[in-house]
């Protein structure tokens, strides 16, 4: 009996090491007593983590490098040599970015489930991104690079930068979110960045809407697809002005099939949305010489993105011998993405342009081998996937790949993501072998307009509006990308895998795709709109943005003079909602003639004194919003109705703006479920009382809370959805559709204004901070002067000895082995 | 139990390991411990008292920031209870861990009182 104590003790002992030593469940996901050790768990991730040297010494690097730290946090590198530059964009970015760039692998190639476990959406996650091909659409990208030798230096040196890093971690060091998620970094290697630029290609392409077309196309019959989503777009003003003239002859389009392909709809969709926002979107422009104050052009740009800590971009000066660029980087991916240098400054806003299509496919049986193609039976290849999960055994999931791509879910499986058919075969042009990070490399060097062109030619996906200015005076904007060439309204629809004349037989060439060069009014501007009008030679569909943003940022770039960088701060924080002041005066006219309460008179008033600016303060705007959800809901419900698998498409904005303002007597304000004969002034009473009732509801009666910085506000979630990590309600202005584009979880994810004079002057700011370290002070950094619209001067370095206020440290990093030469 | 902390912090400083301050306190108790309940205290006051200090020596130090998240993170109203959290798991891991490493030493000594007799 003497033993019992001391063995029950023992026990007890062993079973708390157990429960401090490993996480215990689902919530509690870090090992307890590792995770509260002060000498080593979450209280190390502090404000003194990683302390900038003044000399370091670093096996891997050849010449020493010398990098300056601005008081932002921005490195400024100067390396003797391309491939110790890029090693230091790898080092330093793994610095202060390390989890972030891992972790966007992790998601970007459906290995989430390693770090978070079986849980049904996670694993469902994992298995999406393998059905769609994410990793083999990284592999391609890899045999591309393999063509090119500078890629192939950059990126070695790159990995083993972002190694170097990793190789001096020790435990306490880890960036905490290892420790919260309770793994360890791997190492680094090019393909994950080609996972990296892959995720960036599913971010801003991977969408369309062919298998809710093809539903509704199925419920509703032709007619009134050629009367909703067919039409020419309402108030447009394209990317290239219309009546531009295409001097080229083009190649010729395919033949379309003989006969209209149905394809089979039963059982079609799941409920999920995997789908990136559709409110990703982004605005650049330029502006020539004569129309700014200095007489030089300026060059703008603000990327509309999912917004979250860490922020999406990291800030870097990157100097060598034969670059000299400033911008801003994407973690994980040598280079600068969006930036200028001493000759020139680019930026980017998504082309929308659709480049991936889904086609039926008829298997000869479920095990899907073969397929139905031109009368014969193709085999497919098999590709097997193997989902690893924490604290499980692995699942291998086989994905048949057709000629087309890969066959992403049989007509028995439930897809991840809405917008995927079932029983189809993906064509996307992020799966084809390119070569995009030569073409940024090539850009981050460019000296003129031909360096410029000459590098994009190179850049096929995820397919941009490249905005241009150079010190020489020019400007131009590409719709970039690689397009095929299509028959009207090839792949609007879901296609017939098993026909040959829906397959893309050709691209069109890169000198023939939809481009501006120095135009005659001095500016050049896109706003994720249409490229261009029907005059253009080649058939673009794709999910382009309704007019508001692009129309707005032309008409006043239109009448403004002697423009100088502020205006432009100006204008990219716009907050006009043009929407509203396109339809609202309608609106508000039908409901004068009603009977209103004492409070919805209150709102109507309110609406009506509107100056149409989405400012935080403002009350109208939370109306006008709901006002014009439950107007759109009214107008198409009953038309469009929701079925068993999910909403049909409803026609986008512009196609009810135009019946608001143009045809108030159509058939569609007449709501089908009734037996009256509604009209327009019914249906938009009917909303209003609605939006009422909801908005006092939600908000409680008419006053302060219905502010729209309140109701409306921007969480920058971290990254990972970790809680706590990151910055919420943040009182912010804007809407989509408005030019400052800022949303709940989307919005300018960088703000650049570059001036192209003798030297270039910048201003940028993005919601984030350099540090990647939540338990840092410069974590969110720029988050506060953001919100307020504000911008920091960025600093433009010539050589590793400049001397600027700005300037508080600066690190010399050499090789140990020929430090002491 | 001074030399037990400074034993305890020398181990912690060197090696990335949080067991210490169970491995420490057990072999207080195999060797130094006089009773079951002098144990117990000895490593639950030895632990808790270094995992309190060095966590408010950090706190005071520039992680106040991260405590305050790790707090939001756990939904507790302050960052002080992460305090209160660190210091209370040292003190049971080091104070149970403590008692039964004098349990065991009593046990070996009664076996080699049988023996003997």
């Amino acid at each position: 009996m003497k033993w019992l104590k001391p063995l029950f003790l023992l026990v007890l002992s062993f079973a708390l090491f157990y429960l401090l030593n490993f996480p215990t469940g689902q919530t509690i996901t870090f090992p307890v007593g590792k995770f509260f050790n002060p000498f080593g768990g979450f209280w190390h991730n502090n404000v003194n983590l990683n302390p900038v040297a003044e000399n370091l010494e670093l096996p891997g690097v050849v010449d020493p490098v010398a990098v300056l730290w601005d008081d932002r946090g921005v490195p400024h590198i100067f390396a003797q040599n391309g491939y110790d530059l890029y090693f230091i964009q790898g080092y330093l970015t793994a610095r202060d970015r390390l989890w972030q760039m891992e972790f966007l692998t992790y998601v970007a190639s459906g290995r989430l489930a390693e770090i978070l476990g079986d849980k049904p959406n996670i694993v469902e996650h994992d298995r999406f991104r393998r059905r769609i091909g994410m990793v083999y659409a990284a592999e391609n990208a890899l045999k591309a690079y393999k063509n090119d030798l500078q890629s192939q230096l950059v990126l070695k040196a790159y990995s083993e930068g972002v190694n170097a890093w990793i190789k001096q971690l020790d435990e306490k060091n880890l960036p905490i979110e290892y420790k919260i998620l309770d793994y360890r970094p791997e190492a680094w290697t090019p393909l994950k960045t080609a996972l990296v630029q892959k995720y960036m290609a599913w971010n801003l392409s991977f969408r369309n809407d062919e298998l809710a077309m093809t539903k509704t196309k199925a419920a509703a019959g032709d007619s009134l697809m050629e009367a909703l989503f067919h039409r020419d777009p309402f108030m447009m003003k394209p990317v290239i002005p219309k009546g531009s003239w295409w001097w080229f002859k083009p190649e010729a389009a395919p033949a379309p099939p003989d006969s209209q392909f149905s394809p089979n709809l039963a059982d079609m969709a799941a409920m999920y949305n995997e789908q990136p926002s559709p409110f990703v979107g982004s605005n650049n422009w330029a502006v020539s010489g004569k129309k700014t104050a200095n007489g030089y052009p300026i060059l703008c740009n603000d990327p509309h993105l999912g917004l979250t800590l860490p922020s999406i971009w990291y800030e870097v000066q990157l100097v060598s011998p034969d670059v000299n660029v400033y911008g801003v980087s994407l973690p994980g991916s040598p280079s600068v993405i969006i930036g200028f240098n001493q000759n020139i400054a680019w930026g980017v806003t998504n082309a929308g342009t659709d480049v991936m299509d889904w086609y039926e496919v008829q298997l000869k049986d479920p095990s899907a081998r073969e397929y139905s193609y031109n009368g014969q039976w193709l085999q497919t290849t098999q590709r097997l996937e193997t989902i690893k999960i924490k604290n499980k055994p692995s699942i291998v999931d086989t994905v048949a790949y057709t000629h087309h791509g890969p066959l992403s879910y049989l007509e028995n499986e439930a897809p991840f993501g809405r917008a995927t058919p079932v029983g189809a075969a993906l064509r996307w042009t992020a799966h084809d072998s390119s070569n995009e990070l030569s073409a940024f490399l090539g850009v981050n060097r460019a000296k003129n307009y031909q360096d410029f062109t000459a590098a994009l030619e190179d850049y096929d996906c995820p397919a941009q509006n490249f905005v241009f200015a150079s010190r020489k005076g020019d400007i131009a904007l590409h719709h970039q990308g690689k397009f095929p060439i299509r028959w009207r309204r090839q792949g609007r629809y879901i296609s017939d895998g098993r026909n040959p004349a829906y397959d893309w037989s050709g691209y069109i060439p890169a000198d023939h795709v939809p481009k501006i060069r120095n135009p005659r009014n001095g500016v050049v501007a896109s706003a994720n709109q249409n490229a261009t009008d029907k005059k253009y030679k080649y058939k673009l569909y794709g999910g382009y943005a309704t007019f508001e943003r692009g129309a707005r940022i032309y008409d006043r770039l239109w009448e403004m003079e002697d423009i100088t960088p502020e205006d432009m701060m100006k204008l990219q924080n716009d907050n006009l909602n043009l929407r509203a002041l396109t339809v609202l005066p309608a609106l508000t006219a039908v409901l004068q003639n009603r009977n209103l309460t004492n409070a919805q008179q209150q709102i109507l008033e309110a609406l009506e004194k509107w100056d149409f600016y989405n400012e935080r303060a403002s009350r109208a705007p939370v109306i006008f919003e709901h006002l014009w959800d439950e107007v759109e809901t009214a107008l198409w419900e009953d038309d469009l109705p929701a079925d068993s698998n999910g909403t049909l498409i409803m026609p986008n904005a512009g196609v009810t703006m135009d019946f608001l303002i143009n045809d108030t007597s159509s058939i569609f304000f007449d709501n089908r479920t009734t037996a009256e004969r509604e009209g327009f002034s019914d249906i938009v009473f009917q909303a209003f009382k609605k939006a009422h009732e909801k908005l006092i509801r939600e908000y409680g009666s008419f006053g302060d809370n219905w502010q729209w910085g309140k109701v409306r506000g921007t969480d920058l979630r971290h990254f990972a959805r970790v809680p706590g990590l990151g910055r919420t309600g943040l009182p912010t202005d804007g809407n989509y559709a408005i030019v400052n584009a800022t949303r709940k979880h989307n919005g300018p994810s960088w703000r650049m204004i570059v001036e192209m004079g003798p030297q270039p002057r910048a201003w940028g700011i993005y919601p984030g901070g350099q540090n990647g370290n939540p338990g840092d002070n410069r974590f969110d950094q720029f988050v506060d002067s953001w919100v307020d619209g504000k911008y920091y001067e960025l600093l433009y370095l010539k050589s590793p000895t400049d001397i600027h206020q700005r300037l508080v440290a600066k690190t010399v990093i050499r090789n140990p082995e020929t430090a002491s030469e | 139990m001074i030399i037990s902390i400074i034993l305890m912090l020398i181990l912690h400083l060197t090696t990335p390991f949080w067991w210490w301050i169970m491995v420490v306190p057990f072999l207080y108790g195999l060797i130094r411990s006089r009773s079951a309940l002098h144990a117990f205290s000895t490593g639950l006051g030895s632990a808790g008292l270094l995992w309190l200090g060095a966590s408010i020596y950090l706190y005071n130090t520039g992680s106040a920031l991260i405590a305050e998240k790790i707090a939001v993170m756990m939904t507790l109203p302050s960052p002080l209870l992460i305090i209160v959290i660190t210091t209370a798991i040292a003190m049971i891991a080091g104070g149970f861990s403590c008692c039964a490493g004098y349990l065991c030493y009593s046990a070996f000594q009664d076996l080699k009182d049988q023996d003997n007799a």
